[in-house]
């Protein structure tokens, strides 16, 4: 099944074709460079926030079945999860780990945590089952009625300490929180047939999580919980009369921390009818609040405030990388010019207000600047935007069309691939890097060509080059009224790259468009665009090959789930140090 | 031993890249091997002709003339998906093609062609060859599951070869004829709930089979080097 609402043309601006009628898009030339998707945000429609909102509001209950922990808080958890009348459930183990094991990399072998989302009510068996494999992770094999497999170690500063202040009846100074939003981290949550669990395309027929990612979110979603939950066992095991819970604010700011390397990447160069669908979400979101015709004061005041929190949120976020904490920075200096663009509007309430507003942040801050804005923009009108849902099952096959003729194949490489024709092919640095998977855990890595082995082996994420090649080889193709299925016949190396090509001439926002190869490549812009998607926040890269995030940061609790729940969570803050628990 | 649809594509998609198949070609076979596992026709075994080799298949290709082009040698995988574009193409023009392919490296994974292409609202038969006999499948092009007609053990004179026929002009005659009293044919509602059903309970696959695909795999990854774990990926835990 696929939404397929817009197609580009031939400027390459996408349009509506149905739904929404004639609203301009912003050009792909502009939202899939990658630096703009290495400055996305999360935004109401990412994965996180559509997940709890439908937990909210279609009754999700979720409850602890069975709890087996120790004084040390090792043992296991299980949770029943039930929704539309399914019923699944989360099977935790915690284990004890020596500091020496503990590593957020692929190459890991042992965790603090490691759980399985699984369809049912296990019995005793598959209890067994699952602790003689799930522990194991990648080691392990699971069974098509698992659906997530996932592991998380302990931020073993934070866990220990918010376990020791509430053994000694107090609560955690906040400002620990600031640098650090979670107890636990999350090194890998894998889901679609990995291991032996269950394929994607069975979980169509599930209302629960036939949502792309929302199982995978689910399981990271009780694994909050339980961070929470094993800090107060631990805690309560200490000091049975004096311990006390975490204070609920700090419940609520306290997330999933998640460890992301390359293997992002690759992802979302292999599946383009997703990015596609992912982007176009939100550009759709933004195109329809840009035609909003009146906005009232309420509205303008709205936007301020989360203007203010978005800074707040900005201004809280520890980072050491050099690019991400300047371009922080940039952002933070820049926002007052959109408040002031803001209460100019809403002094002179213009008839399409966010549309005057969105041309002056176009014209006068950064595009990391305009990413907190879309965010915003987006958050002001639920009833606009909530209907679009990136996560709907998309048909990602790609196919060759075999009728069609070579010289159209060549005027579609040329409009659609100009951002890759356009760079020059003898550039010195244009294949500078070359991406692998290691033997060691299949661990996907980066390599530079000229000073490293394994460039014969190199993952075909090459799509500048590889089009670069297939433009060449058709512009020597003398017959340009051969079929497409007599070209690929005689050229085999193409194959791939033309259905590719060609599957996506309707899909604008489906091709990353830089050279992944170049030296100035920096893989964290691609995860952080799929982690936006999901709705991380706190983007803090410790490198340019792996990013740390926090998921579920401000979003309501376990027991906040009801029809009436405010869904008002983007850009969490702090809390301030007033909360002193029950 | 029990797998996933989408672990085993990823596992044959690698063992056919390390073993020098390009991109398309490896994509189309490992695709076409687990959709054929998953309904019963042994797809992984399927792959063990290809694990290795390089592209030894002729076609010809022709319409309503019935006058083939000369046979062409295949530069890749013609027998999986090719063969059907290229009789899409013919029939565009003509109202059927016709390919035949000679020297088919793994036959039977025309069937996945079949349903790849017999989905997209045309007509589609086809026949090939291999040690059993001669199997026929058809596809109305309404259906998303082909049919398998079942096979012939008495004709086994095309050794490994395919005919792929594609009609928009139903009027026009087969090809070929197809016997009357065929064995083991398979619904195309048997052959959904076949799949169906593994996608519910996992899929059945030989592990000597599997190891050799492993074996295969190892061929597209890089061994590990100094520089590799300390520059190619993420950093240690700093603690947080």
């Amino acid at each position: 099944m696929e939404v397929d609402v817009f197609h580009n043309d031939t400027d390459n601006m996408a349009s509506a074709a149905t739904g929404d009628t004639a609203l301009a898009m912003r050009s792909a030339d502009v939202t899939n460079r990658t630096e703009r998707l290495g400055a996305m945000h999360g935004t109401r429609l990412s994965f996180v926030r559509s997940l709890v909102r439908r937990m909210a509001s279609d009754n999700w209950r979720i409850r602890i079945a069975q709890m087996e922990l120790d004084d040390d808080g090792y043992g296991l958890c299980v949770y029943s999860i039930e929704a539309y009348g399914e019923r699944y459930s989360q099977v935790i183990f915690s284990q004890y780990l020596d500091a020496a094991d503990r590593t957020d990399r692929v190459i890991a072998q042992k965790w603090d945590i490691t759980s399985a989302l699984v369809c049912g009510v296990p019995g005793q068996e598959d209890i067994e089952r699952l602790r003689a494999n799930v522990p194991l992770q990648e080691a392990g094999r699971l069974h098509a009625n698992d659906l997530v497999l996932c592991r998380a170690n302990k931020s073993v500063r934070n866990f220990d300490y918010v376990a020791t202040c509430l053994a000694e009846g107090r609560q955690p100074d906040p400002g620990v929180f600031e640098r650090v939003g979670y107890l636990i981290r999350t090194t890998a949550v894998y889901g679609n047939g990995k291991f032996g669990i269950a394929d994607y395309p069975r979980l169509i027929d599930s209302r629960a999580f036939r949502s792309g990612f929302s199982a995978q979110m689910c399981a990271v979603y009780v694994l909050r919980d339980f961070s929470v939950r094993l800090a107060e066992h631990i805690a309560a095991r200490r000091n049975p009369r004096a311990a006390v819970k975490l204070a609920r604010s700090y419940r609520r700011y306290l997330g999933v921390g998640n460890a992301t390397g390359l293997g992002m990447a690759p992802f979302l160069v292999r599946h383009p009818a997703l990015l596609d669908q992912w982007v176009r979400g939100r550009e759709t979101a933004l195109a329809r609040v840009l035609d909003v015709g009146q906005a009232d004061p309420a509205i303008f005041a709205r936007a301020g405030s989360l203007l203010a929190r978005a800074a707040r949120h900005i201004a809280q976020v520890h980072t050491d990388h050099p690019r991400e904490a300047a371009r922080n920075a940039q952002i933070l200096a820049e926002l007052p010019r959109v408040v002031q663009a803001l209460q100019d509007g809403a002094a002179r309430r213009p008839a399409y207000p966010w549309r005057a507003l969105w041309a002056r942040a176009e014209a006068q801050v950064s595009g990391a600047t305009q990413e907190v804005l879309l965010a915003i923009l987006i958050e002001l009108y639920p009833d606009c935007v909530d209907s679009i849902d990136c996560g709907v099952p998309v048909d990602d096959v790609q196919r060759v069309d075999p009728d069609m003729r070579v010289s159209e194949l060549s005027q579609i490489v040329e409009r659609d691939y100009g951002w890759a024709l356009a760079q020059p092919a003898a550039r010195r640095d244009d294949e500078h890097f070359f991406w692998y998977r290691s033997a060691e855990k299949e661990e996907p890595r980066l390599g530079i060509r000229a000073q490293e082995p394994g460039a014969k082996r190199e993952m075909p994420l090459d799509i500048a080059r590889q089009v670069r090649r297939l433009h060449e080889t058709l512009s020597r193709h003398s017959d340009g009224g051969n079929s497409v299925a007599v070209f690929v016949c005689a050229h085999p190396e193409h194959r791939a790259i033309v259905r590719r090509v060609q599957t996506l001439a309707g899909r604008a926002y489906g091709e990353i468009r830089e050279n992944l190869l170049a030296r100035d490549t920096l893989p964290i812009d691609l995860m952080r665009a799929k982690l936006a998607m999901f709705g991380a926040s706190k983007f803090d890269p410790k490198s340019n090959l792996w990013v740390r995030v926090t998921l579920f940061q401000g979003a309501p609790l376990i027991d906040d789930l009801a029809a009436d729940m405010k869904d008002d969570w983007i850009f969490p803050c702090a809390p301030d140090g007033n909360d002193k628990g029950n | 031993m029990k797998m996933a649809m989408n672990e085993l594509v990823s596992l044959s998609r690698a063992a056919l890249e390390g073993s020098g198949w390009a991109q398309g070609d490896y994509e189309d076979a490992a695709d076409a091997a687990v959709w054929l596992q998953a309904v019963g026709f042994d797809g992984i075994g399927a792959l063990s002709s290809l694990l290795g080799a390089t592209p030894v298949e002729l076609y010809a290709v022709h319409g309503r003339t019935g006058i083939a082009d000369p046979a062409r040698h295949a530069a890749g995988l013609v027998g999986c998906l090719a063969a059907f574009e290229l009789a899409w193409a013919q029939a565009t023009q003509d109202g059927i093609g016709i390919v035949r392919v000679t020297n088919a490296m793994a036959p039977r994974l025309a069937l996945f062609g079949l349903r790849t292409m017999g989905a997209r609202a045309r007509r589609f038969d086809i026949a090939w060859n291999d040690a059993k006999g001669r199997h026929f499948a058809t596809a109305s092009g309404c259906d998303v599951f082909p049919v398998y007609l079942g096979y012939d053990e008495r004709d086994t004179g095309d050794r490994e070869g395919i005919v792929v026929c594609c009609r928009t002009d139903e009027d026009l005659p087969l090809p070929y004829d197809v016997a009357t009293d065929l064995r083991d044919g398979v619904s195309s509602a048997e052959l959904e709930a076949r799949y169906d059903d593994t996608l519910w309970c996992g899929l059945e696959a030989d592990e000597t089979q599997i190891a050799r695909l492993g074996q295969w795999k190892t061929r597209v990854l890089v061994e590990a080097t100094a520089a590799s774990r300390e520059h190619g990926a993420g950093g240690q835990d700093d603690g947080f």
